[in-house]
């Protein structure tokens, strides 16, 4: 953080406008992005290569308790959605999470349920695992409350996926925001980033994504 | 939530405008906030320390007006937030100058991912159902209080 930047914020008295720092805090650098690709007419987009996710090192606190070692794949045939995000952000997490709901309710029940919902946790120093699954539970009844085992793991998840994040500078014990990636992963039975959902989309255009990926992942629609 | 949004108009809650703390301000400089109507005000749930204040602001007077503050008692600090996304990554800042301006007529719409105010370091537990109280700053300097209830994550 510069000293500019430290001024600016003394100036103003606001919170400054957030940029990208590469280094320090736990954020994570971009990793290249690879080629991108859309599909005609399906919210989204596809990566080449796919990143493959299935042997980073996450722990799931769906089961209330201290945790498991969670793989990072879909079950046979379903999709898995990730999200990085954390509970004490106000309105961009639960408005994607709130889509994604309402978008499952908007699909076929069979394809519904075979969606799962996962969302790691970029604040690990305020969230609890236990806490993330309980919030998760408010959106989809299957998912998972991931944390990543240590600083080391989520930087490398974060590089892997392409996903970034900045904790705003603050005072022990302050409240603080966290910029972040707002794209929703969807992970499929092989533990591959087979496509990504940009956020502001609507439940609609999310749904028929979701449909789409089925049909082309596993032949059904 | 823009899908629910179509149906929850008809379930509107009633949110309380006091104009009395306009009415009854001294304050040469302080303006009327009778022009000015809030309607669709909900507080998401929390699941920690931070929430978001959304409501619809129509201004019905005949010059613009702008929205520049807002206060709570339960949070420690309030403001008009906006996200922007930039490559990908979205970032919730102060909206330029604290100020949201409304033209005759016009009603600036404050709803998930998109404009909100931002509450920041909650001292209070809110409760799905529960009320809470907020104070509105206008650029003609009324200020105006509002009772919005706490709704579901979902909402």
């Amino acid at each position: 953080m510069t000293s500019q930047r430290l001024l600016a914020r003394r100036l103003t008295g606001l919170v400054v406008a957030m940029t990208l720092v590469a280094a320090g805090c736990g954020d994570a650098e971009s990793a290249d992005p690879g080629q991108v690709d859309t599909v005609q007419g399906r919210v989204g987009y596809h990566r080449t290569p796919a990143p493959q996710v299935a042997d980073l090192a996450f722990i799931d606190y769906s089961n209330r308790l201290t945790g498991e070692a969670y793989t990072m794949q879909a079950d046979p045939g379903g999709l898995l959605l990730v999200y990085f995000g954390y509970l004490s952000c106000p309105d961009v997490c639960p408005t994607t999470l709130a889509d994604i709901s309402v978008a499952l309710d908007a699909m076929p029940a069979d394809l519904a349920g075979k969606v799962e919902l996962g969302m790691v946790s970029v604040d690990p120093d305020r969230d609890e695992g236990v806490e993330i699954a309980t919030y998760l539970d408010v959106f989809v009844d299957r998912n998972h409350g991931l944390l990543a085992p240590d600083e080391a793991a989520l930087v490398q998840a974060g590089e892997r996926f392409s996903a970034v994040w900045e904790i705003e500078d603050h005072e022990p014990g302050e409240s603080y925001l966290v910029s972040h990636s707002a794209v929703t992963y969807v992970i499929d039975d092989t533990g591959t980033v087979v496509w990504e959902l940009p956020f502001g989309s609507e439940p609609e255009s999310l749904a028929a994504a979701l449909e789409g990926v089925f049909a082309e992942q596993y032949g059904s629609a | 939530m823009r899908a629910k949004r179509p149906t929850i108009i008809g379930l509107a809650v009633a949110v309380t405008l006091i104009a009395s703390a306009c009415s009854n301000d001294a304050d040469a400089e302080s303006g009327s906030c009778e022009d000015i109507t809030v309607e669709e005000a909900f507080v998401r749930l929390p699941p920690a320390e931070n929430t978001a204040l959304y409501f619809e602001v129509t201004n019905n007077g005949d010059s613009e007006i702008a929205l520049v503050g807002a206060s709570t008692d339960v949070a420690t600090m309030v403001e008009l937030h906006e996200n922007i996304m930039n490559d990908g990554v979205m970032t919730m800042q102060p909206v330029a100058g604290q100020e949201i301006p409304i033209a005759a007529g016009a009603t600036a719409v404050l709803e998930p991912g998109g404009l909100h105010v931002m509450a920041m370091g909650l001292t209070a537990t809110l409760e799905e159902g529960d009320d809470v109280t907020w104070t509105l700053e206008f650029s003609n300097g009324c200020t105006t209080e509002l009772t919005a209830p706490v709704k579901a994550i979902d909402s």
